[in-house]
């Protein structure tokens, strides 16, 4: 770094970071050993917005949360020098919201702080490893497969066909239509089900993988096919319902 | 040679994932009381004579694992990483969910007092979390709750396990930590600055 270059950078200051606007309160508040119940708004007001100040100048991006925030403590702070509404039985505190809020998120703060203490102690606990014990898993759990592990399977099929394809040139565009993709895996648990799904998605490439992905889906919408998973990140199986589907429909789901 | 014991031991022994009382009372064609008699006591056994690993009761099952203290020597044995320390963010919102589930992003936002989504999307590629369902107000928002998983991972047998929320009560007037001290040393100056 030249020395210009550090006249027009300046210095990097470290400030301590705040998990949002709430955060930031209470840390003025236990800052200013303030009565949580009997916040004085002005002068918390005045310091939240000195400490946004001062985030502006040191050119932190200041996310909108705690604009709002700051927003709401203006509000709240003129609607306490309005005049008292005499008539009115009971006049509630216009701070009363902000409180219960802030004692709220103290307590969430505190759970965390917990669940901090017992992340680290559990992360150095090691169960013992899956391990495939010979192909498919003796019972069909019927849990439910996640969105995720079912991205986590195309996934890895993009992967490995990456990987076997290093370079490999596409000279024409083959386009893999959803309803063809859909009577493929459908005339193939036909013949055998269920399947593994990555033996279907064996060799694929791209294309054919988000044909396959999105033919899938409508295959389970419509009810003719059902995913299964025998245990956590396993493999996952894809199986014929006794719900027959009619085939000559599949054209419909081709998009353009 | 007690054979309902050994029975157990050997199915915890290839078991990878927690398994459950009413699992092994039924594989084994015994009562569940004397399954768990003989789960206790194969933990008291571990825990006075074996070093490496003991049983846990975690996730509504049992299972083999290690003990915190070794969790340097395996890393370095396996030359693994292990996964990265949960964020505050991550902390915080699994907190929320945890005590208030089923909970909307925007019912999590709205405690936190800022946005949660890239969070929530951390925590269910993680698995600590999952969909569970819509709720029915306007724009249908996906409703969050906590996983297995997450049992597992934070020790819990079940979720009822969690101490009561009231018991985590008011923070402030607690000492602050040392680097909040300093921190605060630098920034109320900041302020004073300004407001004279």
């Amino acid at each position: 770094m030249t020395e210009d270059e550090i006249s027009t950078s300046g210095y990097q200051l470290s400030l301590p970071t705040f998990h949002g606007p709430l955060d930031l309160l209470l840390h003025l508040i236990k800052q200013n050993e303030i009565d949580i119940y009997d916040i004085p708004i002005a002068r918390i007001t005045d310091q939240y917005n000195a400490y946004l100040e001062a985030m502006e100048e040191l050119d932190l991006e200041i996310a909108a949360d705690y604009i709002y925030m700051a927003a709401m403590l203006i509000h709240i702070k003129s609607k306490m020098l309005l005049p008292r509404d005499e008539t009115a039985e009971v006049t509630e505190d216009p701070r009363a919201e902000l409180v219960n809020r802030l004692l709220e998120y103290q307590r969430f703060k505190a759970v965390a702080e917990s669940f901090a203490e017992l992340d680290v102690v559990r992360m150095g606990v090691w169960p013992r490893p899956a391990v495939s014990h010979n192909g498919e898993p003796a019972e069909i759990d019927m849990s439910e497969v996640s969105l995720f592990d079912l991205i986590d399977a195309f996934r890895t099929a993009l992967t490995r066909y990456k990987v076997n394809h290093p370079q490999a040139i596409e000279l024409k565009r083959t386009l893999h239509k959803v309803s063809d993709m859909m009577a493929e895996l459908y005339n193939k648990l036909k013949e055998k089900s269920p399947i593994r799904l990555q033996w279907f998605l064996e060799g694929r490439d791209r294309d054919e993988l988000i044909a396959i992905f999105l033919g899938m889906l409508e295959l389970v919408r419509l009810g003719g096919i059902s995913l299964q998973q025998g245990e956590l990140f396993g493999e996952i199986l894809v199986a014929m319902t006794q719900n027959p589907l009619d085939e000559s429909q599949f054209a419909v789901y081709d998009q353009r | 040679m007690n054979e309902l014991r050994a029975a157990l031991e050997a199915i915890l022994f290839v078991s990878n994932e927690p398994v459950t009382l009413d699992s092994l009372a039924e594989a084994l064609g015994e009562k569940p009381d004397a399954v768990a008699k003989e789960l206790e006591e194969i933990k008291n056994f571990l825990d006075v004579n074996v070093g490496g690993f003991t049983l846990e009761h975690t996730g509504g099952g049992w299972r083999l694992a290690t003990r915190p203290e070794h969790e340097d020597v395996l890393k370095k044995y396996f030359a693994r990483k292990g996964e990265s320390r949960l964020s505050i963010a991550a902390l915080e919102t699994l907190a929320i969910v945890a005590y208030r589930q089923p909970i909307t992003a925007p019912e999590i936002n709205d405690i936190r007092g800022v946005n949660s989504s890239a969070v929530l999307h951390t925590l269910l590629e993680r698995r600590l979390l999952r969909v569970a369902g819509r709720k029915e107000v306007v724009g249908s928002p996906f409703l969050y709750r906590t996983t297995r998983e997450f049992l597992i991972h934070f020790g819990l047998n079940d979720i009822r396990d969690l101490p009561r929320l009231e018991e985590f009560g008011d923070l402030i007037g607690e000492p602050m930590s040392d680097d909040v001290v300093a921190a605060i040393g630098v920034q109320s100056a900041a302020v004073d600055d300004q407001t004279e």
